[in-house]
């Protein structure tokens, strides 16, 4: 199956020489699972966007009345409120939910206001028996059933009022809990096909959260999220993984609305890139690209003959399997290298893989638009019967400080601090521009498209 | 010189459980957090809840009441309820196995 066979795809299927990921898949050794074979990137136009949709005020109060209230939203991990009474405190521009574990099996979701004169409920994650408000004294259990309130008789006017916490809906998929402010949201599992088949091999909800780092960066958190959706600023931004990142032969597909994804091949050289021999490749993805199994190149020698892609695959392979304590002979290369990462509109973003998969995310920060909260996690494997070790609390760095000074995401931090040095001045240029307007690349930048025309349905109905 | 009290023996205190006695005239909450022992004032720097009870997790208390959590280690609070460090106790286990605390 070529692209060319297939309907029109946005750049009229043009894409750049070399070897493409469908190639690579070719060379597979392994039944190649289909969701890996699809290749869909729909024609979407060409047009400028407005630079409003990033810098205005406008802009950003449109999507907290008609975004953020309707789309379903990843709130936090079910590992993060393990026990009962565990709970999360999720705030998106003004709202703020507490999230709960309320019964062993069920999370419920409550409107982070006291019915009484409003005042949070409570300021921050942590665990209680039963919510009560630290104003007053009002009460309600762990389901959102009023227990009472001091001088209950000058409180009459309420017996006949509804008492109960007003709720949100709540979706788990793969170990994360969504919410939807909205209680006619279409199902969450509906609303993220074909995401959870896609991921039927990685059985995420049984992964645990080894890191999690969380920072302010000074751009919209569309800005932040954008950066993350296309693989064309490594020939400038990330130039030390050019050896083994097939940066510019990246697939980029979308599925519906809210879902897309993009893979590019690593243990490959970029097509920018001539006379790389297969030992520089494999030097070099073990030293600097901070997501193999190995952080080092020490002592591995290239047997004769292997393909640095095959190589690393295949150290990976076992170093994943002693993680997991499964077999893993009939995964592909792809999957245990590749960088393969969808998105879950608006704002979630996840790597396909068997051990060690980088989670996104990146939320409006409070009410400011030219801000925003960008979490950063590591799903982790840990050996078949053996106890799962808890998650890790958020690191929270201080804005002023580098990713790198966050010592657990190893190399992965100065890659990081190199989009952390344009995501800022993407905004601040944005606000000076007097072209008004950005162009975006036709098929590398596809994913973002994807994301504002979604963002415009939700803003237009 | 410090004067350490006798408290109880360490076996009486389950893991992630708390014990609050009367030491000199003062509330002090013996904490075990996962098999290490801490001596703290038994009263949230919050709004005066009884801290005893409160879920402990890693060396952290959770106050019953509104769930501010205090290191038990260095006494401070997380968040933004309170600023107002608890007060801690040296503590040592003597020979005998007993919770010595001074206070
Ligand atoms: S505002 Fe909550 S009890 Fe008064
Ligand atoms: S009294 Fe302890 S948290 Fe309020
Ligand atoms: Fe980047």
């Amino acid at each position: 199956m070529t692209t060319t066979d297939k309907a029109r795809q946005q750049g009229d299927n043009v894409r750049c020489q070399g070897t493409s990921f469908q190639d690579l898949l070719d060379l597979e050794e392994v039944e190649v699972p289909l969701y890996l074979r699809e290749n869909s990137c729909d024609h979407m136009g060409d047009e400028d966007l407005d630079v409003a949709r990033w810098v205005s005020r406008e802009y950003h109060d449109l999507e907290a009345k008609k975004l953020w209230p309707k789309a379903w939203q990843m709130a936090c991990r079910e590992e993060d409120i393990p026990e009962v009474g565990d709970h999360h405190v999720y705030e998106v521009i003004n709202e703020s939910v507490i999230i709960t574990r309320s019964s062993e099996n069920e999370i419920k979701g409550f409107i982070n206001s006291c019915l009484h004169r409003g005042r949070l409920l409570r300021d921050e994650d942590g665990h209680v028996k039963e919510f009560k408000c630290p104003f007053h004294g009002a009460t309600w259990d762990l389901d959102g059933d009023f227990k009472g309130i001091p001088c209950k008789w000058d409180f009459r006017h309420l017996d006949e009022k509804d008492m109960k916490l007003p709720q949100v809906k709540v979706g788990t998929w793969g170990g994360f809990v969504f919410i939807n402010f909205d209680e006619h949201a279409q199902p969450l599992e509906e609303y993220l096909a074909p995401l959870p088949d896609h991921f039927s091999r990685y059985p995420l909800h049984d992964y645990y959260k080894g890191i999690h780092v969380q920072r302010v960066v000074k751009c919209n958190w569309k800005v932040g999220a954008e950066a993350f959706m296309e693989s064309f600023h490594t020939v400038a931004t990330h130039s030390q993984i050019m050896t083994f990142t097939g940066d510019a032969n990246s697939q980029y597909d979308t599925f519906g609305d809210n879902i897309s994804r993009s893979v590019t091949p690593m243990g490959v050289p970029s097509p920018h890139l001539s006379g790389v021999s297969e030992e520089d490749v494999m030097r070099d993805i073990l030293e600097l690209s901070g997501r193999m199994a190995l952080n080092s190149s020490d002592g591995q020698i290239l047997p004769a003959g292997v393909s640095a892609r095959k190589y690393v695959a295949d150290t990976n392979r076992g170093l994943f399997e002693d993680a997991c304590g499964e077999d893993l002979s009939q995964a592909t290369m792809a999957e245990l290298e590749d960088a393969i990462l969808y998105s879950a509109f608006p704002n979630f973003q996840i790597w396909v893989g068997y051990h060690g998969n980088i989670v996104y995310r990146f939320l409006p920060n409070g009410d400011d638009h030219n801000s925003c909260i960008f979490d950063i996690m590591l799903l982790m494997r840990y050996p078949k019967g053996s106890e799962k070790p808890a998650a890790v609390p958020v690191n929270k760095l201080d804005p002023n400080l580098p990713f790198s000074c966050a010592e657990e995401l190893g190399a992965l931090g100065p890659v990081f601090d190199q989009d952390d040095s344009n995501m800022p001045a993407v905004q601040r240029g944005m606000l000076a521009s007097k072209k008004g307007t950005v162009s975006l690349a036709t098929y590398q930048e596809s994913r973002i498209r994807h994301l504002h025309q979604t963002i415009d349905k939700y803003l237009k109905a | 010189m410090t004067r350490y009290h006798d408290a109880f023996p360490a076996h009486e205190l389950e893991h992630n459980s708390s014990k609050a006695l009367l030491i000199d005239g003062k509330n002090i909450l013996i904490c075990n957090a996962g098999g290490e022992y801490y001596a703290v004032d038994n009263m949230c720097t919050h709004q005066r809840a009884e801290l005893e009870g409160g879920r402990i997790r890693n060396c952290f208390i959770s106050c019953p009441l509104h769930g501010v959590r205090f290191n038990l280690e260095t006494g401070k609070p997380m968040g933004q309820l309170t600023n107002v460090p608890l007060n801690t106790y040296p503590l040592q286990v003597s020979d005998a196995g007993m919770l010595q605390v001074a206070v």
